[in-house]
């Protein structure tokens, strides 16, 4: 069933067509999933019998860390995809998932030293998980800066799915990295099956998360439906949608075309 | 369930200096928020940027001959 979705969907026409339909939604759900979390964040939980009130830092922290390795786990999945199927678009949306992986990573690190410089008296330290965090920041910019250095997309395809899997074997080490090492690093807050926090506050935590998967997702899906038409420009049904677009003011009209060169494929 | 309910409405704070306050946090909890609320919208912006690049430039002169 999913192998089935995943080559449906290794068409970019039908690719494209889907992220236009999800792109919105997304969006919305971001928005009704950040605004109640935020609310109950910043509003209504009480202050942490340890940290005071910086834990709240916890709500956009978590997330962003947790995004981070989430984005980098799927940009290896897609690019082993796009490697042994060689599926086009599996690279694209590895590429789409790169940049907002980055963002992420970086919001993580900066997150973490607002958070460690009144609870630990410092902004960074060398332990295991900051450095492996660092490392995952590295990674997304190398991978960035592989895929603009070549101009040849299907040998950047490559080079960056290589790059998407050897830099997978970090993430075990960042998750493990509390447990492994004597870290200056708290444990995990959350972990399968059990939450060491009060009901209101995971469900705040729970809400943000939730609106950055959304956030993510809608990101991802915008910036593959730019990528698919940068690469297949030359594509007549990329062509029909542009000309459906420009005969129609209303953007939205142009997708049943979209549906139609779908279902003729 | 009205108590609850109530519970989800009433602040934490006993005045907006305390909430900004955040005891002595403050000064680390809202400039990371401002600066995650950037860096999220700065990402749209660029995507939007892009958008409109491709639009202008129309993305088409290599198909133009294929039609």
């Amino acid at each position: 069933m999913f192998s089935r979705l995943i080559f449906y969907f290794a068409s970019p026409m039908r690719l494209h067509a889907l992220a236009g339909r999800l792109v919105r939604p997304l969006l919305w759900l971001a928005l009704a999933l950040a605004l109640p979390g935020l609310w109950l964040a910043l509003v209504v939980t009480p202050a942490d019998a340890v940290q005071g009130e910086g834990y709240r830092l916890l709500y956009v922290h978590v997330p962003a860390a947790w995004m981070s390795m989430f984005v980098y786990l799927l940009m290896a999945f897609w690019s082993f995809v796009g490697l042994v199927w060689h599926t086009r678009a599996s690279a694209m949306l590895a590429h789409a998932l790169a940049p907002t992986g980055a963002v992420f990573a970086l919001l993580s690190l900066v997150t973490g030293a607002f958070w460690g410089q009144p609870m630990w008296g410092t902004w960074w330290v060398w332990d295991a998980r900051l450095s492996s965090s660092l490392l995952l920041f590295f990674l997304y910019l190398g991978y960035l800066a592989l895929l603009r250095a070549n101009e040849d997309s299907a040998r950047a395809d490559r080079a960056c799915a290589v790059l998407a899997l050897l830099g997978a074997v970090n993430l075990p080490v960042i998750y493990f990295s509390v447990r492994w090492w004597n870290t200056l690093h708290q444990g995990a807050s959350l972990s399968p099956g059990k939450a060491s926090m009060a009901p209101e506050m995971l469900t705040a935590l729970l809400l943000m998360i939730g609106a950055a998967w959304a956030y993510t997702a809608a990101t991802a899906f915008k910036r593959v439906q730019l990528i698919i038409a940068e690469r297949e420009a030359q594509a007549r049904w990329l062509q029909q949608l542009q000309d459906d677009l420009n005969q129609s003011d209303d953007g939205g009209a142009a997708l049943p075309a979209a549906d139609l060169e779908a279902s003729r494929a | 369930m009205p108590d609850a309910f109530s519970s989800f409405l009433t602040p934490w704070w006993p005045d907006v200096a305390a909430f900004l306050r955040m005891g002595k946090h403050g000064l680390y909890v809202w400039p990371t928020l401002a600066i995650c609320a950037v860096a999220l919208a700065g990402e749209w912006l660029l995507l939007m940027q892009r958008e409109r690049r491709l639009k202008s430039s129309d993305g088409r002169g290599a198909g133009e001959n294929l039609r």
